[in-house]
């Protein structure tokens, strides 16, 4: 289709590319009705820069989507870890432990308990 | 001929289209689903938490992880078993085994801890897989177990408190089916919706932990003292009949609930609603109390106790053969003659005696909120089959009727609150997934006796203590109460090699903050209940007006008279 190339293993830069189209519209090359060609190329380019577009829209959607899965399987991480210490804490604080704990520092039950009524004004 | 063949023909396609695209369309349809789409869990919240009434956590959730494998991706099963084994601590020929499998995918080990299952995620091994999953923790061990019951692997909740509100207390699991190709596997540019699941409801109990610890503590030393082989303690306010505490013997610790299964019959009932018993003599308390509400007599009323009555045919005696002749309404109380009580039911009769006995809660169960409460058993004069004359007599003193440990607190808590009857309850405040509080209401059953007969039989439950079963006494506290000792029934019979025995009693007076209901199972020390659970009511109920910050009598007085 592009005449004066005789390799079809060279690629064309997108410069030369769009060049020769110019200069091809400029001279009447491709059709004799060169409104129509301006319409159709016009009509491809904007079905290209659609298709850009959507394409670009969908990679961001996909990429978004997958950061928010990060993050909730994050939050999620964070959930189970929280729940996780909360009874972790429970049980450093539990009666049992308490009790041992004041064991340990030679706390003993009270056995007989003598409550001292005080004078008014000392509570 | 031809033409009718390819017209059969054609019928038979068309029958066949239709039953494809009209009578099975259903069927296709989920047929196609199922190959388009895949159900995934996204997000399983945990399970409600509960707490005491002070905000202690009793029962919350864990991590742990399950370890899976798809034995088609391990390359090299034996590698991946000697790096996995010593972590989930199994042995390397068992984990090779299952590596080597045929099945598509295999469970390594069910729940393992959090840092095994780290461990093992860390190393990063294909065809491994370690998914996190909740379990349920009770970060204060077998405190409380009764009440709380427990939770399975499947997070189902059994007995106790887990039990009864197991739907509310279940976490909602949100699932979103995918779409996937046609090697199962997700279509990427399907972005998954951002769902967080609802949290399950929360619980908050009446009970108070350190309150349910002494009495656990109190249970312990009880049985062991008296060389009881189980039994119970309840503590409830008589105001609002709200549990304070509650714990029962044998007992077992919910985060190892399996353990227990070994064991003939595991201890996971609650005795205190799901086991009944014959009460003995605390049964006089409603028989003296429906005697005076229905003004049959007053406490000074006598009779002549002869130390026998016929009732029905049946002759009943006073307990260690007592004839004490002529005696009052409140010897009957003071020195639990059963001559005596018998004597009002019958002068009662069963309409009046068993309309009392059931507005006390008797023969129904008293609506706690608590999974596997029994009834008790109340023979009523039209219960033909099982109604016999001498159960007017018998009942009277607690024998030939079965009664839960909580029916009789909550008569005894009945008493305390002027007569009226409220509905026992454990859990105070519940607080839903969208965060809205509900918090539990007194809700009113009855109203038993009058104000009146109340004091009345308070009175008397007060002079039991100080002239008959001392042991019972609270330094410093003015107290209420009464004992059962009673027999245990066998076929044929009563068990003469044991007996129940129960104290009950509330205080400090005038006005009473503490219910306590104390029943021993089996005492071998002593047969008598005011040597045994009167002994653990006296000592129990001190530390408990202390923990409660109630001054002694005394120091009451002095603070009402500045």
């Amino acid at each position: 289709m592009v005449r004066g190339r005789t390799s079809g293993d060279e690629k064309l830069s997108i410069r030369e590319f769009l060049s020769w189209l110019a200069d091809g519209l400029r001279r009447g090359r491709f059709d004799r009705r060169p409104q129509m060609s301006r319409s159709l190329i016009l009509l491809v380019v904007g079905l290209v820069a659609m298709a850009a577009v959507y394409l670009t829209l969908v990679s961001t959607t996909a990429s978004t989507g997958r950061h928010l899965e990060e993050l909730q399987a994050e939050l999620l991480r964070l959930q189970r870890e929280n729940e996780q210490l909360l009874v972790d804490i429970s049980e450093a604080g539990s009666v049992t432990r308490l009790m041992e704990r004041a064991r340990q520092l030679g706390f003993v039950p009270a056995e007989e308990l003598l409550p001292l009524p005080l004078p008014q004004g000392e509570e | 001929m031809i033409c009718a063949i390819m017209v059969a023909l054609a019928l038979v396609i068309v029958v066949h289209l239709a039953r494809i695209q009209v009578a099975d369309h259903g069927d296709y349809v989920d047929d196609a689903r199922e190959q388009r789409v895949r159900t995934v869990v996204m997000a399983d919240a945990p399970r409600g938490a509960i707490y005491d009434r002070n905000g202690h956590m009793l029962a919350g959730n864990g991590v742990r992880y399950a370890v899976e494998a798809a034995p088609a991706y391990v390359a090299d099963p034996l590698a991946v078993a000697e790096q996995v084994a010593p972590i989930l601590e199994r042995p390397v020929a068992e984990i090779e085994a299952l590596l080597e499998g045929d099945g598509l995918w295999v469970q390594l080990a069910a729940q393992v801890s959090k840092q095994a299952g780290e461990q093992i995620a860390e190393l990063g091994l294909l065809g491994i897989y370690v998914r996190p999953t909740w379990v349920r923790e009770y970060p204060e061990g077998d405190l409380a177990a009764h009440m709380l019951g427990f939770c399975t692997v499947e997070i189902t909740g059994y007995y106790g408190v887990e039990g009864y509100y197991d739907t509310l207390l279940r976490p909602e699991t949100v699932t979103w089916e995918r779409p996937v190709d046609t090697a199962n596997e997700e279509i990427p540019w399907a972005v998954k919706p951002f769902v967080m699941p609802d949290p399950a409801a929360s619980l908050v109990l009446t009970i108070d932990r350190t309150m349910q610890a002494l009495v656990e503590q109190e249970l312990m030393r009880s049985t062991i003292e008296f060389g009881a082989q189980g039994g119970t303690i309840i503590v409830m306010d008589p105001n609002t009949f709200e549990i304070l505490a509650m714990a029962s013997l044998p007992s077992y610790d919910p985060n190892h609930y399996t353990d227990y299964y070994e064991w003939g019959e595991p201890p996971f009932a609650d005795p205190a609603v799901s086991q009944q018993y014959e009460p003995g003599s605390i049964f006089k308390l409603i028989t003296i109390a429906a005697a005076l509400d229905s003004r049959l007599v007053w406490t000074g009323s006598t009779y002549n106790d002869t130390g026998r009555i016929e009732v029905g045919g049946r002759e009943i005696r006073n307990s260690l053969g007592r004839v004490p002749g002529e005696q009052t309404v409140a010897d009957i109380m003071i020195k639990s003659l059963n001559v005596g009580a018998a004597w009002l039911s019958t002068q009662m009769g069963p309409d009046v005696f068993y309309r009392y006995v059931r507005a006390f809660g008797f023969g129904s169960p008293t609506g706690v909120d608590l999974a596997g409460e029994a009834w008790g058993t109340v023979w009523l004069p039209q219960d033909v089959e099982n109604w016999h004359d001498s159960n007017l007599g018998t009942n009277a003193f607690g024998q030939g009727l079965a009664v839960t440990p909580l029916q009789l607190a909550t008569a005894l808590a009945t008493i305390a609150n002027d007569g009226v009857r409220l509905r026992p309850r454990i859990v105070a405040q519940q607080t839903g997934p969208d965060g809205q509080v509900i918090s539990s209401e007194p809700a009113f059953e009855a109203r038993v006796i009058s104000p009146e007969t109340a004091d009345t039989v308070t009175k008397l439950m007060v002079r039991t203590i100080e002239e008959s079963v001392t042991n019972a006494r609270v330094n410093g506290y003015r107290v209420a109460g009464k004992t059962g000792t009673a027999q245990i029934p066998v076929p044929g019979g009563y068990d003469p090699s044991g007996t129940i025995a129960t104290f009950g009693g509330f205080g400090p007076l005038p006005d009473p903050q503490l219910v306590i209901l104390i029943k021993l199972d089996r005492p071998s020390t002593s047969e008598w209940a005011f040597q045994t659970a009167a002994t653990s009511f006296g000592r129990l109920a001190e530390q408990l007006f202390v923990l409660q910050g109630i001054p002694p009598q005394e120091l009451a007085i002095a603070e009402a008279a500045r």
